[in-house]
């Protein structure tokens, strides 16, 4: 009876003698033990089990057969179990797990003590706990970090002898050829082997089988048995033939690392001494794997690719002449770069772009004091963005940058403000180029319609009264016709001035006209005509000579010294005095040595190198209009066309001294034509 | 009322010229002087603030470009002191309308300007 319901089980049960004998088997048994029918199991030996299956325990290796909980459980009695067995078969050369539930019962006819074991096939389930386990550590090492060598490395290692005999990871270079990261076996003198096989023999990637097959395809290949003519086939020669056969190598399995469509390179299982046979299940699991190192793999790519383009970034910002800042939604600075700190001073992250520095002043264009509600970062925040916006900065030590300002929002792709970045220009030099055509535009009309007033009117004046007689006397005649002369000729003065600053302006050399000129006499004019346009500053003039000839351009002489007369003058307290000398260096290099000196404001140190130059507005510059005059960039300009030299001194609060030296002929130059 | 070549009934009326130019204070005084004006001219706005506070003329003819405050200063004074006089500016510059506007003159002339132009805008400012 007992075996009726054995047969119907889907456990196999099997009982055995105290001399473990096979004494029954049901069908189940005799299929799990790789028998035809129950009857040729039971007929079996001990030995023909044993020989065919290898009881392995927890650490894979193979357990003495009194350990058998068969064999136990005659000798301890009782019932025992579940146990959870680990064999392999070593025909099939697959590994299998079966839970067994042992017990004893009696033969009433014999008295014999039996052991029924009962087993139940749980490879499946073993299978997939120990797969999700492996993929769990994989999972963690490639982690681990995103130096993919080392992790792949280490999960070939983690790989081998659990999930195959053999791992190895080959990668795809970015010529296109075909780089082993790293051969793994529990054996470190077999993989030395390998490496030197590998570099004895260089693999083909353009071989029909193995890592190049899958890497060219992005499929993964599956031979549960190597065929020997797959190895005759890879071997160019007998002796590398002969290793492969000796390594024993039984079944292999090749997936593609592949991410995004594109295929990496691949990860090769290959058992040998295990006798392990792959199957779809496995492949399955090795694809996993495959896939997961993939995701590692793409991950440190990308990671390398935003890193390098963050760099670039930031080495681009760094070099910008503009300085560029970035906030967050509150206004706050996140990020500066170098320009910043050249432009506007130190500016902490973190603070707030409303607070600027204490010693910074922000001002309009027109030096008001700028509404902090209205800056860049703030605009652009409040969906205002600014082009090209203009401002000024007045710095601790007093200089004044004034900046062209382009602001927007940074947003989200919902279009939530995140922070804004605002790009600023030095523009100091253009406004004041600007600035100062703005002022000769507006002294050249003033300069030029002054003198057309009185020449028109003079002219109807005396047209109006010519008829008449009596209306206007002779002498009254002349001297209209005579200031319409002289104002003619004050209005071409003034535009052949006009036209040499304007020259000037644009950076280009005037034709200056040297002629024999007694320097002393044109100071002293050029000092009566100054005194004359003004009474508050006087100017004496210290000559150690009575005349000093020379061959100078006496027009453009007279403007240099008429514009440091009026330099001098108008930076002059009312009632100061300007002195002016005049001296003669004698000996080789005779040069006419010209001095004026006034008492008046001074020049700060920190603007002295840049007087002279075109575009550089001081500080002490009270805010006056610079004429049509040619300035002092336009006056160096004149003295060092003439060979000669043009240099300041000054003190703070006490007064400039400006000095000209002259040698007595100018240099030879070509006329320009 | 002044008529060209008439002989005035009761005391000239007065001009004050205020330009930094004297070319056209020159030529300013001569044409209004020639009508039996009474002219002064002076050549900053400093002056000027002065000559007004001793007397007010009957006209101003301002130039606004003068040294050292412009001719603003001068028309900034006169408010404040809550005196008028009619006003007529002269000027090379070109936003005359508005700078004329804003500082209340009745008028304004361009340089270089014609002289029965002068002539005309004076005694419009004389007859109000």
């Amino acid at each position: 009876m007992l075996t009726v319901i054995f047969e119907q089980l889907s456990d196999a049960i099997v009982v055995l003698g105290e001399d473990g004998r096979m004494v029954y088997g049901n069908a189940v048994a005799a299929h799990m033990m790789g028998f035809d029918s129950p009857a040729a199991l039971r007929a079996s030996r001990p030995e023909d089990i044993w020989n065919r299956f290898e009881v392995l325990d927890d650490t894979g290796r193979p357990l003495p057969v009194d350990e058998l909980p068969g064999r136990r459980v005659l000798r301890t009695g009782g019932t025992a179990g579940p146990f959870r067995i680990r064999y392999r078969d070593k025909r099939a050369g697959e590994e299998r797990w079966t839970q067994l539930f042992t017990s004893t019962i009696r033969d009433d006819a014999t008295g014999e003590t039996l052991a029924v074991l009962q087993f139940r096939d749980v490879t499946q389930q073993e299978r997939a706990n120990d797969a999700l386990q492996f993929l769990a550590e994989a999972s963690a090492v490639l982690a681990g970090s995103l130096d993919y060598d080392e992790t792949l490395s280490h999960l070939a290692r983690l790989a081998v002898p659990r999930i195959a005999d053999w791992c190895s990871v080959e990668m795809v270079t970015p010529d296109g050829s075909i780089r082993t990261l790293a051969v793994a076996h529990v054996d470190p003198e077999k993989v030395a082997m390998a490496h030197e096989l590998g570099r004895r023999y260089p693999p083909d990637p353009n071989a029909e089988h193995g890592t190049a097959l899958v890497i060219r395809t992005g499929r993964p290949e599956l031979m549960a048995d190597i065929p020997d003519e797959l190895l005759e086939a890879v071997s160019p020669d007998p002796e590398l033939l002969a290793i492969l056969r000796d390594l024993g190598l039984r079944s292999s399995m090749s997936v593609p690392i592949k991410a995004r469509g594109r295929t990496l390179g691949a990860i090769n299982l290959v058992s040998a001494e295990s006798g392990r046979r792959f199957d779809e299940q496995q492949l399955t699991l090795a694809e996993d794997l495959a896939n997961r190192a993939a995701i590692a793999v793409d991950n440190a790519h990308l990671y390398r690719q935003a890193t390098r383009a963050a760099t670039e970034l930031q080495t681009v910002l760094a070099q910008m002449s503009d300085a560029v800042l970035i906030t967050d939604a509150e206004a706050r600075v996140t990020f500066v770069n170098e320009s910043v700190a050249r432009l506007f001073g130190p500016i902490p992250i973190g603070s707030s772009v409303g607070s600027m520095p204490a010693d910074v002043e922000i001002l309009t264009p027109e030096d008001k004091p700028y509404p902090v509600d209205r800056l860049p970062t703030v605009l652009a925040l409040h969906g205002e963005p600014v082009e090209g916006l203009i401002w000024k900065i007045r710095r601790k030590d007093g200089s004044v940058v004034v900046l062209a300002t382009s602001a927007a929002a940074v947003k989200s792709p919902e279009g939530r403000v995140l922070g804004a970045v605002a790009v600023s220009r030095d523009i100091t030099a253009r406004f004041e180029f600007d600035r100062q055509k703005d002022d000769f535009l507006l002294s050249a009309s003033h300069d030029l319609k002054n003198p057309l007033t009185l020449i028109k009117g003079v002219a109807q004046m005396l047209m109006m009264h010519a008829g008449r007689p009596g209306a206007v006397d002779a002498n009254s005649f002349k001297d209209g016709l005579r200031r319409i002369d002289e104002t003619a000729s004050r209005m071409s003065r003034a535009i052949n001035e006009m036209l040499d600053v304007s020259r000037i302006q644009m950076g280009r050399p005037i034709a200056i006209e040297p002629a024999s000129t007694d320097l002393v006499e044109l100071l002293r004019q050029a000092v009566d005509e100054q005194l004359a346009a003004q009474e508050t500053v006087s100017v004496t003039v210290f000559s150690e000579v009575d005349s000093l000839r020379g061959e100078w351009d006496p027009l453009r002489l007279e403007r240099v010294f008429a514009n440091l007369l009026s330099n001098a003058v108008k930076f002059s307290p009312d009632g100061a005095e300007v002195v002016v000398r005049v001296a003669e260096t004698g000996g080789e290099t005779n040069e006419a040595v010209v001095s004026f000196t006034d008492r008046g404001v001074g020049i700060p140190q920190s603007d002295l190198p840049f007087v002279f130059e075109q575009f550089h507005r001081g500080h002490n510059v009270a805010g006056r209009i610079a004429g049509t005059g040619i300035g002092l960039a336009g006056s160096r300009q004149i003295v060092e066309q003439h060979g000669g030299t043009i240099s300041v001194t000054s003190k703070e609060g006490e007064g400039s001294t400006f000095t000209l030296r002259l040698p007595l002929r100018a240099p030879r130059t070509e006329m320009r034509t | 009322m002044i008529s060209p070549g008439g002989s005035p009934t009761f005391r000239p009326a007065s001009v004050l010229v205020a330009d930094d130019d004297a070319g056209v204070r020159y030529v300013v005084q001569w044409a209004l002087e020639s009508q039996g004006l009474n002219v002064r001219c002076v050549a900053t706005s400093a002056d000027a603030i002065s000559s007004l506070r001793v007397g007010l003329p009957d006209l101003l003819l301002l130039d606004l470009t003068m040294p050292v405050h412009g001719g603003s200063a001068v028309a900034d004074d006169l408010h404040s002191r809550g005196v008028s006089v009619p006003i007529l500016v002269i000027t090379g510059d070109g936003h005359a309308p508005e700078k004329a506007r804003a500082i209340g003159a009745y008028g304004y002339l361009h340089k270089p300007f014609e002289i029965d132009e002068l002539l005309k805008a004076v005694n419009k400012g004389l007859a109000s």
